[in-house]
């Protein structure tokens, strides 16, 4: 099953699904589905590269979803302020909230599923409180170009998911910091050891994980033009279940963010054909939930030996 | 009787202060006691999954399924009994898989109850077609509304649970392997402990106990609805460890659980009564989570030392 399940096997997968789309549906392969297919799917490529790295340095972040609610009313109420400031600041405010989750997780050493989940109440909540619990209109017009514009051939989103991909491909794969994210997943002690610094390196994924979320959020609101307090529930969920299907190890230290690409993208497709067939979104939630413990399944005959609590 | 029971005492002076007099009255008191039933039999479960060293995060939407299924077949006119039953049934069937999924198949509970957060939730969306269930039996209210002598029937059936649970703890062989496997699961499997089975049963009570908790939800909104119980199982786990039961595993107690929820249960009552914007109410909670964990963790490192 394991090789199966195999990087390789996971691009025939991602086709194998386009495929299904393409039999089932004659509206799959139109223009306008595929670039729908390519702007959600660049909300959940954002958000499981942010996931990737902290799953990769042996961490969770369960806090993914309020963030992008948070990120999302934070924008629309600076917006007034003019769009670059408000950018910044929501930016700066999502790169703090990650920051708070890593500051807990470092030196307050509470678990990491533990300490997101309360972030994720505290997000939520603030965001929640800074909306009056309402959407908050005041988006201009023109930023809807964010979620639903075209660059040439490419839907806007789809362009800055890529650069939010290569970077976080770029980070892990060419520089330090990702060698000492897979160390330290791979086995704490050791990279402490050998000199590197745990702490520094767990809050510097946490703050990358804050701001690259901040990003997703922001292409939200570009999509939907309001501040909405309510949004991105489950988005952890998605996130985590395309790194799973993707084989990241959900342990740490190993895995690809090459997998995590293909998995956001066979998720997008499986809500994606379940819409086009009519299925009920809400069956989507329990398709997503069933996912997440198929993949983990047929990954997990390795991840069985390192399982320790 | 721990340090929670040392604060709870605190809390309640502090409230009565702030609050002239008003938190302390009788009425009020048994108003927390009747608010704090849903949440304190959810952590009846959670405290006996984080007692094997586990989690269970998929609690709030077995109570939203709970809610959904016990309502529909109610308003459908099967009775009050068997919809009651058919819903808390479903969540232990539900909480089954989750134990059948961390205790055989080995994945960490963390996410296969995140995996079985989703599916319930989706379970239940479904079900109810994504809109609340009114026209409830009036007889039902009795659950959620109705008191026997001064006590909210709620507040019995959570004793009642929670009697359940200690008896099972303290009197049965199953107490002893739920706190050898959350204190070392590999000693407990050399010793012969069959593992997977104690971890089936723990998931599985605490899907019956989200159920029960679904029950007296619906009775007190005298509605079901598939978007109840969000960010209950935050509360419940900040129950749990208010109530100085271990992260780690391996030790703990359904009491403390108890002092738990009720110093949760005063403190949103002071805050409603102190007017604190509702939606800031659960920044507030997180907090105390946090700082519940933060404390449960450094205070256990100074005892090692």
């Amino acid at each position: 099953m394991q090789r199966i399940a195999s990087a390789w096997g996971m691009w025939i997968l991602l086709l194998g699904f386009m495929v299904l789309g393409t039999v089932l549906s004659p509206v799959f392969l139109t223009h306008i589905n595929i670039a729908n297919i390519l702007r959600q799917a660049s909300i959940f490529v954002i958000l499981a590269t942010a996931e990737t790295l902290v799953l990769i340095s042996g961490n969770i972040d369960l806090s993914l979803g309020s963030v992008v609610a948070f990120s999302s009313v934070t924008f629309a109420l600076t917006a007034t302020y003019g769009i670059p400031q408000a950018l910044l600041i929501t930016l700066a405010g999502t790169t703090l909230m990650g920051l708070t989750g890593g500051l807990l997780v470092t030196y307050g050493r509470i678990p990491p599923f533990i300490a997101t989940l309360g972030t994720m109440g505290i997000a939520r909540s603030l965001a929640m409180t800074l909306a009056n619990g309402q959407p908050v209109y005041g988006v201009p017009a023109s930023y809807a170009v964010v979620g639903e514009g075209f660059w040439g051939p490419i839907p806007i989103p789809a362009a800055i998911a890529a650069v939010i991909f290569l970077v976080g491909l770029f980070l892990l794969t060419q520089t330090a910091l990702g060698r000492h994210v897979y160390a330290i997943g791979g086995e704490e002690e050791v990279a402490r050891l050998s000199g590197i610094n745990v702490g520094l390196t767990k809050l510097l994924v946490y703050i990358l994980c804050g701001l690259f979320t901040g990003v997703a959020g922001l292409i939200y609101t570009g999509r939907i033009t309001v501040g909405m307090p309510e949004g991105g529930v489950g988005y952890e969920m998605d996130a985590i279940a395309s790194c799973v299907i993707g084989g990241i190890h959900i342990f740490g230290g190993r895995g690809s963010l090459w997998g995590t690409l293909v998995g956001a993208l066979i998720l997008t497709l499986i809500g994606n054909i379940m819409n086009l067939l009519d299925i009920s979104p809400y069956l989507q939630y329990a398709v997503k939930g069933a996912v997440i413990l198929l993949a983990v399944l047929l990954w997990s005959r390795g991840i069985q030996k390192g399982y320790r609590r | 009787m721990g340090m929670q029971w040392l604060i709870l005492c605190a809390v309640v002076i502090v409230g009565t202060v702030l609050s002239r007099g008003v938190f302390i009255a009788p009425t009020n008191l048994i108003n927390i006691l009747r608010q704090s039933a849903d949440v304190g039999v959810l952590a009846v479960g959670q405290t006996l999954a984080i007692m094997v060293a586990g989690i269970d995060l998929s609690v709030g939407s077995l109570l939203a399924l709970s809610s959904v299924v016990a309502a529909t077949l109610m308003r459908d006119g099967h009775g009050i009994v068997a919809p009651m039953l058919i819903a808390v049934t479903t969540c232990l069937l539900f909480g089954g898989i989750t134990g059948l999924s961390t205790g055989f198949a080995r994945i960490p509970p963390f996410i296969s109850t995140l995996a079985m957060m989703g599916i319930a939730r989706g379970a239940a969306y479904t079900y109810a077609r994504g809109q609340p269930v009114y026209n409830l039996p009036k007889e039902f209210l009795a659950v959620g509304r109705g008191s026997i002598g001064p006590i909210p029937v709620q507040v019995v059936v959570w004793l009642v649970i929670v009697l359940a649970v200690l008896i099972l703890l303290e009197r049965s062989r199953w107490g002893r392997y739920i706190l050898m496997v959350g204190g070392n699961e590999e000693a407990s499997r050399l010793a012969g402990v069959n593992v997977g089975r104690v971890k089936l049963l723990v998931f599985a009570v605490s899907g019956l106990t989200a159920g029960v908790a679904g029950i007296i939800v619906t009775s007190r909104l005298n509605m079901g609805a598939p978007f109840l119980g969000m960010f209950m199982e935050l509360d419940s786990i900040t129950a749990v460890v208010l109530g100085g039961t271990s992260l780690n595993g391996g030790e703990g107690s359904v009491l403390g659980t108890v002092a738990g929820v009720i110093l949760l249960g005063m403190m949103n009552n002071l805050m409603n009564i102190l007017n604190v914007n509702p939606f800031f109410q659960q920044a507030v909670k997180g907090a105390i989570m946090l700082a519940a964990v933060y404390l449960n963790i450094t205070r256990r490192r100074t005892v090692v030392q």
